[in-house]
């Protein structure tokens, strides 16, 4: 009785999709890692992700006229708000390292506020490294134009590594 | 001066607003290079350069360690990440700030093909990292040339870059000065505004004070002017005064002397003296009315009044001098009630007809009234000479007679036709002549009486005096000897008891002591005048009637008289006619008597002369013939007046008179004398039968 009742828990642990304090650990090549103030991990201190567990979670499209591209895109991927929610994350800021290692601090409230993306892809084509990928920070400028301005682009990171939450 | 200040004033206001639309419009411009410095938001491109410099150093780096280690991916990544820069240097708003054609877009450019020329190699590096020792020494070539390519992009962004800084400070600077300018210019406009403002005022101030005093100085002149023209009224009144008392002495003995035994040469003399004491009077009125009208002191007071009633009293007092000339007057006019000024309109319609009968030899004058829409015209047609259409223009002038050549044939002022004029003018009226030389003259004038309304004819009340006698007592109030004299004679000739005095403190005494009938009353005496007088008179409860006289004939005079208690007004020089009017208007029925009759005079002497010569028979047959004839000549009167025939009656009355003289009939001459002076509707018979019987 004992046993079939520990097993049954084991089952519905292993089988629960989220939960809190348990990440599935990336089966391909990670392409973000999260680490600083959050509960959830899969990899040590950190929360390591590939395309398929970010595509996993919630996604957003942002259409906008960036300073990046010429005309105006759709750009879709998961919004970092929710990303950190799942991983138990608090904290004042978010410092964003790509991999050419800039990096840049994008403000909690900013989080907060506006459904900022990681974007995985543009026009439903995924970001390759070549063109900004694999992960590129995204502002809803579409919906917020006074977001257009020289702060929020240097916050606009592209070829997105790591976040580290503080 | 002020208005020169105002177009500056203009001037600059326009000017500070040009300035201020180009301050707003260079400050939106700013705005807009700011907006669009914004709206052109991006990495800055110094920066992307870098980082493809920096990127390409890296893979340089990274091959050369893969030359030792092996790495492989390492190297492929880093030619990723420079690759993805070599994009960003050739799209999105990069190209907005340098075209393909600048130096910078052409360096771009070469980095992009020095970049995307390593693209199969390395991804044939990717697809196969084995082969990476044999391809090594290309592969680092390869990104050497990226590198130089991305340091030139570096260098040659760089001084662009400075390039455009220093362009765009020296535009901002530009646009700063001229901001900087245009607000000076402004500052400068608004000063000069304010200054200009203030000068205005001042003047404006000035010319206030300026106004001011040359407004008191037109007062003072106005009043100085006002009281010389007051000066000139008041001499005017005593001239008229000084001048009509004389006259009124002159004009009242002649009436009277006209009455008594005169030689038929004398009659003419005295006559003359009448005519010619009437026609000064006529040449003073005119000159006063004149001078009343110049002044501006005619006042125009209409009020409801039937045309009958006014042109009676024209009628009678114009007859007498038509019957005199020996023309026949004749008067055409409807039975209405107009709303006119009755004063004036007689005023001119005497002037016309006076003209009318003076300048015409022979013939008629017809006067004619009538009425169309709220308008009254009337019309004096006279069958005189005519006047020439040069003459016709000089009519209405001031001070111009036709005949103005040393031989004038007429008298007057040559004011007549310009008072009339004037008059109308008063009135709102026009006035004008219709004339041909030969033909006669038509004088007429229109003038606004409206309502007009007709008078039912059966409640026409025609005035007829009744035939009555006057008696009573009347007290004659007169500081002047000669103006008393007058009255009294006057009033004793009409048959009534006259007593005089010669101030009003005496007249108020003579009142309380006995009983009086009327009161003639002087308006200027020493102690008392006659205004006075008046009032204290009905203070003290006296009701008989008092009539004013005046030597003026001004209408204050009339005014005050009446205000004053008078029941009348009348201005001198007292003549028969209006001492009758006088009378048969205000004596009450009570103190109408018969007049006592005079003592039957008879110039013995005369008739003892007569029997003399013719003897005794004789003249008594002459006697009894006389009385006989008498009753005729009485008769043959009656009819005359019946029949309106003045001419008739004088006619009469003048044989009667002259028969009762050459008999020494005295009193019978003087009654028949006396009524001869009468107009005809005042001449009574029955003193002159009365004398008739008595000399029977």
């Amino acid at each position: 009785m004992l046993r079939l009742a520990s097993s049954l828990a084991l089952i519905l642990i292993a089988t629960a999709p989220s939960w809190a304090g348990e990440l599935a650990k990336p089966a391909a090549e990670p392409i973000l890692k999260v680490q600083g103030a959050i509960t959830t991990m899969n990899d040590g201190e950190t929360a390591a992700f590939d395309l398929s567990m970010l595509d996993a979670l919630p996604q957003h499209t942002i259409k906008a006229t960036t300073p990046w591209y010429d005309g105006e895109h759709e750009f879709s991927g998961v919004v970092i708000g929710d990303l950190l929610e799942t991983l138990g994350a608090s904290g004042e800021s978010v410092t964003v390292t790509a991999l050419n290692d800039y990096s840049a601090e994008i403000p909690m409230e900013d989080i907060k506020d506006y459904p900022v993306i990681l974007a995985t892809r543009v026009d439903g084509e995924e970001l390759s490294v070549r063109d900004k990928g694999p992960l590129f920070v995204i502002y809803p400028f579409d919906e917020h134009p006074d977001l257009y301005n020289e702060v929020i682009f240097s916050r606009s990171v592209w070829q997105v590594a790591s976040l580290t939450v503080h | 001066m002020s208005r020169r200040i105002g177009r500056g004033i203009v001037f600059l206001t326009l000017l500070s607003v040009v300035l201020l639309s180009s301050v707003i419009w260079l400050f939106a411009g700013l705005s807009e290079r700011q907006n669009t410095i914004r709206s052109g938001v991006r990495e800055d491109i110094s920066w992307a350069a870098y980082q493809a410099d920096r990127e390409a150093a890296r893979l340089i780096e990274a091959i050369q360690t893969a030359q030792i280690d092996h790495d492989v991916g390492d190297v492929s990544m880093r030619f990723d990440l420079l690759f993805s820069r070599t994009h960003l240097l050739t799209q999105g708003s990069y190209t907005e700030i340098f075209p393909a054609s600048s130096l910078v877009g052409q360096k771009a450019a070469a980095a992009n093909r020095a970049i995307n020329s390593m693209v199969a190699t390395m991804d044939g590096l990717a697809a196969d990292p084995a082969s990476f020792p044999a391809e090594a020494a290309e592969i680092l070539g390869m990104a050497q040339a990226a590198r130089q390519a991305t340091g030139d992009l570096l260098v040659a962004t760089n001084s662009a870059f400075n390039e455009i800084r220093v362009e765009e400070r020296n535009e901002t600077l530009f646009i700063y000065w001229r901001i900087g300018l245009s607000v000076a210019a402004l500052t400068i406009a608004l000063v000069l505004i304010v200054a200009l403002l203030g000068v205005q005022l001042y003047h404006l101030s000035r010319s206030g004070r300026e106004v001011e005093l040359l407004s008191r100085r037109n007062e003072r002149i106005a009043k100085k002017a006002k009281s010389a023209s007051a000066a000139k009224s008041a001499f005017l009144a005593t001239m008229s005064h000084e001048i009509r008392t004389p006259l009124n002495g002159i004009i009242g003995m002649t009436e009277l002397l006209r009455g008594s035994r005169l030689e038929r040469d004398q009659m003419h003399q005295v006559e003359t003296i009448r005519l010619s004491g009437d026609m000064l009077l006529d040449v003073i009125n005119d000159i006063l009315d004149y001078s009343k009208l110049e002044a501006g002191a005619v006042r125009f007071e209409p009020i409801r009044v039937s045309l009958r009633e006014t042109m009676v009293p024209i009628e009678r007092m114009m007859s007498v001098r038509a019957e005199t000339a020996g023309l026949k007057l004749v008067f055409d006019y409807p039975d209405v009630s107009v709303f006119v000024d009755a004063n004036r309109i007689r005023q001119v319609l005497v002037n016309l007809i006076g003209n009318a009968i003076k300048f015409t030899p022979a013939g008629s004058v017809v006067v004619t009234g009538t009425v169309r829409g709220d308008r009254l015209k009337l019309e004096v047609r006279d069958t005189g000479p005519g006047i020439s259409e040069a003459d016709r223009q000089k009519l209405f002038r001031e001070f111009s007679q036709i005949d103005s050549s040393n031989t004038r044939s007429f008298g007057g002022t040559g004011l007549g036709l310009a008072i009339c004029r004037r008059l109308v003018n008063v009135m709102d009226g026009k006035i004008g002549v219709e004339s041909a030389v030969g033909l006669g003259s038509t004088f007429w004038f229109d003038l606004p009486a409206g309502p007009v309304e007709t008078i039912d004819e059966n409640h026409i009340e025609l005035e007829t005096l009744p035939p009555v006698q006057l008696g009573g007592t009347v007290l004659v109030v007169d500081d002047n000897p000669i103006n008393r004299d007058v009255a009294v004679g006057l009033l004793a000739k009409l048959g009534l008891d006259a007593v005089a005095t010669c101030n009003g403190q005496e007249a108020l005494e003579m009142l309380a002591a006995s009983r009086f009938d009327l009161v003639l009353m002087d308006m200027q005496m020493p102690q008392m005048d006659g205004l006075e007088a008046t009032r204290q008179l009905r203070a003290r409860g006296f009701a008989l009637p008092v009539v004013g006289l005046t030597a003026n004939a001004f209408e204050s005079d009339r005014e005050a008289c009446l205000d004053a208690g008078m029941d009348d007004h009348s201005a001198k020089p007292l003549t028969t006619v209006k001492l009758t009017d006088i009378l048969q208007k205000h004596l009450s029925p009570e103190a109408v008597q018969l007049a006592p009759l005079s003592e039957n005079e008879v110039d013995k002497d005369h008739q003892e002369s007569l029997r003399e010569a013719l003897g005794e028979d004789e003249f008594d047959r002459l006697v009894e013939d006389f009385i006989q004839s008498c009753e005729h000549m009485l008769a043959q009167a009656q009819l005359a007046l019946s029949k309106g025939d003045a001419d008739g009656l004088d006619q009469v009355l003048h044989t009667l008179k002259g028969a009762a003289l050459t008999l020494g009939f005295v009193s019978l001459a003087d009654a028949a004398q006396a009524e001869r002076s009468k107009t005809l509707h005042t001449v009574r018979l029955e003193d002159i039968r009365h004398h008739c019987q008595v000399a029977a």
